[in-house]
């Protein structure tokens, strides 16, 4: 019950109570003998050791789920690539490579939708993301993108499809490429502009392990559904992304240390890295060995594809341990705060 | 660049942030200041809190976690009474844990100091608010006092707001789908009374105000708590140059924050997000010149 | 929103808080809180003084108990003089 009063005056009518002394200044010496060893003034935790609320998280990690999430994220980087080999594809005349990635491009996005929405805690609110437009928020911005995108994936895979309107076709095809880029990239901003200590420490090196995610899934949908005469770039684009996201994952997991890379090597998630890596440079190595056997390519293809896939429940998962603990968030906060005060 | 200037300006709340969300004229910033040196763990404020709000219940529990069976802030729980047993004195205290005078039996673990602190956590209304910045929809918005409040009827529960917080605070309600926290009583201030659990805790630790009355009168409170020789003393989100630009509820705590459970330098995750943005851009060419690299080998083969 | 000043204007005016909330657009009991800082329901409370006849009970008090608890002590260890333990197995 506050009854005090904060007047032009000062306070007036204070409880005692509120400034209530505690320690030697209350006076209370509990009428006992003093304790053996005379502490006087008490140092403050002792800096090395590391303390947490009964172990508990600080933060609070991610309520989103694996499957609709991280699964967009590889959809939506597949999509985004494949739509630049589209149209690339079209350029240069490989038309089953470019009818194939323009209508990847839209499944995967129109999968990938399906999965945001079912993703929110209030599904049919869905279009009030677009409510409003917020640079600070990489979910609106992204948002917007997407309402760009995805029907320009659609018209050019109807187009690629029927082979009607090949003008509106070009066009929208040309479209969803230019936006493409960023909406493979665009989720690591997303994904990093958190507290999740594992995922925003690497917001530099993120954006690269995803679209070179995403070039490599691409490359694998390529090298599945175009003929061997025309799967060239498809392999290219697969080799690109592979050294692209290896590179940046080491990067990343340098510059994190410890303990915020433990988990992109350790646990759930670094074994799903492990195993995503694997399928990479088989998929990689395969697509090059085996270049004439259209076998080959299939499985290549398969491997690269779900390398991409689980590199992002990979990461979505490191992600998910990396807030669950409370080090993470403490230790390279105080080691921050400790630098600060030292100069 | 010009949309750095853009995205700066939005980040910048600045101490007034009610102003950089565009409201011309307001009233003073209102907040907290929770002087956990007089808490005595009743929680009162949970209760008037969960009473006013009508929030619903949320476990039951026996946590093992001395008083402390809330667990911790959520969608169901706006403030958060914490219980922290420790083996050392406040200042020179006797906690008089010794009763062998009186023909007791010797306890000796710990040499008999003991020292219990208590706290109250609470939203911290962020001047920089993370939960505010990535906000989709824009069902958080700031309001006129200063705090941050979730309107209930936009937001579809995208739950990008829960991992951006840097303190754990907002939390999405599992039946609901929706986020929820602490709206400062929004609703009772829009009538000029003080928030549930202000109203409702009996030793004034939690003391509702204008911000900057409040900043001062805590200054005083620490100064004579240390001039009484109470060193662990020191305030907690107070300083409008932390990584958060100081909170609308800040706290005086009598040990590192990370033992209350709170981080001990929070950032807004959104102050890395121009750099972030820079970063995307960068990698979204590097996708673009990759591919059309790969087509560089000339028309089909 | 109003500010401070703008309702301290009006107040100045010699309006009351109820015709300068109405004024202003809001609820008297808002005006309230933004010119003063304090919210409405706060009733300034007398401070409690010490009470010197409690005051004086209570050192009463004390004493006695502290003068109950001295004789105690040496009552059983007089006990503890005399008797030797009960458990020896001697019965009656």
């Amino acid at each position: 019950m506050s009854t005090s009063d904060v007047t032009r005056e000062g306070l007036r009518g204070v409880q005692p109570g509120r400034d209530a002394m505690i320690g030697v200044a209350a006076g209370r010496t509990g009428g006992a003998r003093p304790s053996r060893k005379q502490r006087g003034e008490r140092a403050m935790v002792p800096d090395a050791k590391f303390t947490s609320y009964y172990g508990k998280p600080i933060i609070n990690p991610p309520i989103w789920k694996a499957p609709d999430i991280a699964g967009y994220f590889f959809l939506g980087g597949l999509s985004g690539a494949a739509s630049v080999i589209g149209l690339g594809a079209s350029v240069s005349g490989r038309d089953a490579l470019a009818k194939a990635s323009k209508i990847g491009a839209f499944g995967s996005i129109a999968l990938g939708l399906v999965g945001l929405v079912h993703d929110l805690g209030k599904p049919s609110r869905f279009l009030n993301m677009l409510r409003v437009f917020k640079p600070t928020s990489p979910m609106s911005v992204g948002s917007w993108a997407l309402a760009a995108y995805g029907p320009a994936t659609g018209v050019a895979a109807l187009c690629a499809a029927t082979g009607r309107l090949p003008r509106v076709g070009a066009a929208a095809t040309g479209g969803a490429a230019v936006i493409g880029p960023f909406i493979s990239a665009y989720t690591a901003a997303l994904m990093c502009n958190t507290a999740v200590p594992s995922w925003h420490e690497g917001y530099r090196e993120m954006p690269f392990v995803f679209v070179g995610s995403s070039a490599t899934a691409a490359g694998g949908l390529g090298l599945i559904t175009a003929p061997i005469s025309e799967a060239g770039p498809a392999r290219s684009a697969a080799l690109f992304g592979t050294a692209l996201e290896l590179a940046a994952s080491q990067a990343l997991t340098k510059r994190l240390g410890d303990p915020l890379s433990d988990p992109y090597h350790k646990g759930k998630s670094g074994a799903l890295l492990k195993v995503s890596e694997t399928l990479a440079a088989l998929g990689a190595v395969g697509s090059v060995v085996g270049r004439r056997s259209r076998v080959a390519a299939v499985a290549s293809g398969t491997a690269l594809l779900a390398s991409s896939a689980l590199s992002r429940f990979a990461i979505f998962e490191a992600g998910m341990t990396s807030a669950h603990d409370p080090q993470h968030t403490v230790r390279p906060q105080r080691e921050r705060s400790r630098a600060r005060r030292h100069g | 660049m010009a949309s750095d200037n853009l995205l700066s300006g939005l980040l910048a709340g600045d101490t007034d942030p009610a102003a950089i969300s565009g409201f011309h004229d307001h009233p003073p910033r209102m907040g907290f200041f929770t002087d956990t040196s007089v808490c005595i763990g009743c929680k009162a404020c949970e209760v008037a809190c969960k009473e006013w709000n009508n929030i619903p219940e949320d476990g039951l529990n026996f946590t093992g976690m001395s008083y402390d069976n809330t667990g911790g802030l959520g969608a169901d729980t706006w403030r958060h009474v914490a219980f922290i047993e420790q083996r050392k004195p406040i200042a020179g205290q006797i906690a008089g844990v010794h009763h062998g005078d009186v023909g007791a039996p010797e306890v000796d673990e710990g040499g008999g100091d003991l020292r219990w602190l208590m706290a109250s956590d609470v939203c911290k209304h962020c001047t920089n608010a993370a939960c505010l910045d990535v906000c989709p929809t824009g069902s958080l918005f700031r309001t006129e006092f200063g705090t941050v409040v979730v309107q209930e009827d936009i937001c579809n529960g995208c739950g990008y707001c829960i991992p951006a917080c840097p303190y754990g605070v907002i939390d999405q309600r599992k039946d609901d789908g929706r986020a929820w926290k602490c709206t400062l009583c929004y609703d009772r201030l829009g009538v000029g009374m003080e928030p549930a659990c202000a109203k409702a805790c009996p030793t004034d630790s939690i003391q509702f105000g204008p911000l900057d009355e409040l900043r001062e009168r805590a200054a005083q409170r620490l100064d004579n708590l240390q001039a009484a020789g109470v060193s662990d003393a020191r305030l907690y989100g107070h300083d409008p140059n932390d990584g958060v630009g100081g909170d609308g509820a800040f706290f005086l705590l009598l040990d590192e924050p990370e033992v209350y459970g709170l981080p001990p330098d929070p950032v807004v995750t959104t102050r890395d997000l121009p750099s972030m943005w820079r970063h995307v851009g960068a990698a979204a060419a590097t996708l673009a010149v990759g591919l059309i690299a790969a087509f560089a080998g000339g028309r089909r083969s | 929103m109003p500010t401070r000043e703008q309702v301290q204007r009006l107040l100045d005016d010699g309006l009351g808080y109820d015709d300068a909330a109405r004024r202003l657009g809001i609820h008297p009991g808002l005006a309230q809180l933004i010119a003063t800082g304090v919210p409405v329901e706060r009733v300034p409370a007398p401070v409690q003084e010490a009470d010197e006849g409690t005051l004086a009970w209570i050192r009463e008090r004390a004493a006695a108990d502290l003068a109950r608890q001295t004789r105690t002590r040496v009552s059983s260890s007089k006990q503890a003089k005399k008797k030797p333990s009960s458990g020896d197995g001697v019965i009656g």
